[in-house]
């Protein structure tokens, strides 16, 4: 009898195994260059592309060499790339599924550093292209006011929702519609020609002799058809008369809008561009409005990506995809989550020189930690700061509670041609200034929360060869503060300026300020009442044209009326009676015999 | 398709033991209902070659089981997370959940606990009624099967040829 045991079998088993184990390991380096490309993609949902990788047994590890990952609103340009990428994992985990790496390190990483070929972005929804387009619009109206210190009309008509040109371009358009329509239909009315024939077609009905019933038959079959005809022209005639009713109604109301139009606009202008006479001392928003939303845009993009990869609020998992199932984790004395970075080093790359970043604790399951994700980013002797300490902690061990906060400053920050307005004529640019920056953010139930003080020292201006009054004013002050707050959703937060700049500037550039926006208020005001005029006449005269139809239509409808009501009934009454009359004499002379 | 029933016929025929077929099938429908890439389908592999268990009749199975498997594949899942959540068996996974031996097989994966564990619940019964099944073909239906006028029909066919080619034996 055969042993249960089958020696060839385990030889061919062993080798089986060993074969795809060799077959696995040639192709080891393209299987995770392939899993990182597609996985980082679908994560991040932009290309995240490698020039190679390579996977390492003793230690194991892995090393990823020209990642790039392209910028989700420009193809051109990389958000994040570096040189190379390595770490080491942990073997036990690995094969439970889960994926510790005790170290990270990244070298060379650059920000915003540009792209050979174009980078491969997945189709944006409507809603996103809105929200950004209304974005740009917003960050437009900021800037570009203190070179001539305040802008012109048209710019301003150009760059703000005026309702006095959209409500006079509708009066356009609805009355050239109305009137349209309205030829139309009254070119299907019955003309005086018509109205002629009605009345010869009466006449010849109810006047002239009836010689025989058939011919009162005939008569009173064409009156038939007559009045058919009248009663229908006249429903159209009364429709038409209810058009232009409702016609000169709507563009008497809209006329009326429009009139009351500017004063609104006005209101909405000094609003929007910061020239009522409470915000007229603000200049520190002027000045740094665009500034700081130029860090604000050029943080976006990093904090869009950081928010997708922020543990989310749902309860329920999504079901896992067909054949993989979904690890669920117990209680234990050392939790261990499905993907971590135990410490991370990163040298970052910018133009002021290089950061070093340090983390620890990266991970999409913060619950199972103990300890939060800390990130610190630090730089020395760099080319025009003095230093750079900047320390951040993300904790999220507990969904309802979880924070991320981040503080830090930079000292000595040695600024060079800062330009703050960039008028042609007289633009704002500091020459030469220290700056110190501390501050704090915090995004807590989903709002963020920043204060940022910065402190300019050592301040030149540059002057052009005709100062205007501020730069005059400007040159004297060599040292002022600004705070900035940001208050709302992480990635569109308002804004707030304050500085005291404003009071350093005085009143002279007060004054200065306040004539010339007078005469913009002035200016503004001709324009759009400009825009009106230019309506009036052409209104009144369509008014009138509108009362005159309706004259002439009411006078066809009388007509039509009367020939219904008088004519039609008592001509053909008259005909029958001496019709009848006739018949009685005729049957009286024959009974006679 | 041809070829696989004429591979079936074969292993039915064949001198191999019932119980040596039985098991192929029960180790492939094992493999085929979970995961794949597990260390549990590698010690069914080591099984399946250190024993003298039919390697066909394996592949049969396997090649059935993995259809079936992907079809009930949500439901397997939600078996096991269901056994997972379980209040009542909470202290036993979390017992397990201390070894990494435990961890390692993925006992904690709904569908890897879902599908083995059906598997599991299947297996006896499809051993013991494969063995009974291939005995009494054997014993009765092959006999009255080599005289039937379809067998005659069937030898003058090209699947005959077939089968023939793949017995060696040539005798349905």
């Amino acid at each position: 009898m055969k042993s249960l045991f089958r020696p060839k079998g385990i030889i061919a088993f062993v080798l089986i195994i060993t074969l795809i184990l060799l077959f696995w390991w040639l192709l080891a380096d393209w299987l995770l260059k392939q899993g990182v490309e597609r996985s980082g993609s679908a994560l991040l949902q932009t290309q995240v592309e490698l020039k190679s990788a390579r996977l390492q047994l003793s230690p194991l590890g892995f090393e990823l060499n020209g990642l790039q990952i392209t910028h989700p609103d420009n193809p051109m340009q990389n958000i994040v790339s570096a040189a190379t990428v390595s770490g080491y994992l942990q073997f036990m985990p690995l094969l439970m599924g889960q994926i510790i790496i005790t170290e990270l390190k990244a070298d060379a990483l650059q920000l915003n550093s540009p792209r050979t070929t174009p980078g491969i972005i997945p189709d944006k929804t409507d809603k996103e292209s809105q929200e950004k387009a209304l974005a740009t619009t917003e960050k437009e109206g900021f800037g570009e006011q203190l070179g001539a210190s305040l802008p012109s009309v048209e710019e301003l008509l150009e760059r703000l929702p005026i309702t006095t040109i959209k409500l006079a371009e509708t009066f356009d358009s609805d009355s050239r519609q109305a009137f349209e329509t309205l030829e139309q239909q009254i070119n299907t009315l019955p003309d005086q020609a018509i109205l002629k024939d009605y009345e010869r077609r009466l006449k010849g009905i109810t006047e002239g002799d009836i010689n025989s019933p058939q011919d009162l038959a005939q008569r009173i079959s064409e009156l038939k058809q007559l009045k058919t005809e009248l009663k229908e022209d006249k429903r159209t005639l009364s429709e038409i008369r209810d058009n232009l009713r409702t016609a000169q109604q709507q563009l008497s109301s809209q006329w009326h809008a429009l009139k009351g139009a500017p004063r609104a606009d006005l209101a909405l202008l000094k609003e929007s561009y910061g020239l009522s006479s409470d915000n007229l001392g603000n200049i520190s928003v002027l000045l740094f409005g665009d500034k700081v939303q130029y860090w604000v845009t050029l943080v976006e993009p990093y904090l869009k990506q950081a928010q997708r990869l922020m543990p989310s609020g749902e309860s329920t998992p999504p079901p896992p995809p067909r054949g993989e199932g979904r690890i669920i984790h117990f209680a234990t004395e050392k939790p261990r989550p499905d993907f971590l970075i135990q410490r991370t080093m990163i040298n970052i790359e910018l133009p002021i020189g290089e950061l070093t970043l340090t983390a620890n604790n990266i991970t999409h399951q913060p619950s199972m930690l103990a300890s939060p994700t800390t990130v610190q980013i630090t730089g020395q002797n760099l080319k025009q700061i003095a230093s750079i300490n900047i320390e951040g902690v993300f904790d999220y061990r507990n969904r309802e509670q979880g924070f991320s906060k981040i503080s830090g400053d930079a000292q000595q920050w040695q600024l060079d041609n800062i330009e703050l307005s960039k008028s042609n004529k007289h633009p704002v640019i500091i020459s030469k200034a220290l700056q110190t920056v501390e501050g704090e953010v915090l995004f807590k139930d989903e709002t963020l929360r920043a204060d940022i003080d910065s402190r300019y020292t050592q301040v030149n201006w540059t002057q052009s060869e005709r100062p205007s009054t501020l730069q005059k004013v400007l040159s004297n002050i060599e040292d002022f503060d600004l705070q900035v707050s940001l208050n709302g959703s992480l990635t569109s937060p308002k804004t707030k300026l304050r500085s005291n700049l404003d009071k350093k500037l005085g009143t002279a550039f007060k004054q200065q300020l306040r004539q010339q926006q007078e005469i913009l208020e002035k200016k503004l005001t001709a324009r759009l009442n400009r825009e009106i005029e230019q309506r009036a006449g052409r209104y009144s005269e369509q008014l009138s044209k509108l009362d005159l139809q309706q004259d002439s239509l009411n006078q066809s409808l009388e007509k039509l009326e009367e020939m219904l009501k008088s004519e039609i009934k008592s001509g053909l009454d008259e005909k029958r009676d001496e019709l009848k009359d006739k018949l009685t004499d005729k049957l009286r002379d024959k009974l006679r015999f | 398709m041809l070829n696989l029933l004429a591979k079936l016929l074969k292993l039915l025929n064949a001198e191999t033991a019932p119980w040596q077929i039985s098991a192929g099938f029960v180790i492939g429908m094992m493999v085929g209902l979970t995961p794949l890439w597990s260390l549990n389908t590698l010690l069914l592999l080591l099984l399946l070659f250190a024993l003298r268990i039919n390697l066909s009749a394996f592949i049969l199975s396997l090649t059935l089981f993995s259809g079936i498997g992907y079809l009930f594949d949500p439901l397997m899942e939600s078996f096991g997370a269901w056994l997972l959540a379980n209040p009542t068996l909470i202290d036993l996974w979390t017992t397990l959940y201390q070894g990494d031996a435990w961890r390692i097989v993925h006992y904690n994966n709904t569908l890897t606990l879902g599908s083995s564990l059906l598997a599991l619940l299947l297996s006896l019964p499809m051993l013991l009624i494969g063995n009974l099944l291939i005995r009494n073909y054997r014993n009765h239906i092959l006999a009255w099967v080599r005289k039937s006028k379809l067998t005659t029909f069937l030898k003058a066919t090209r699947f005959y040829g077939l089968y023939s080619k793949l017995s060696g034996s040539g005798s349905l």
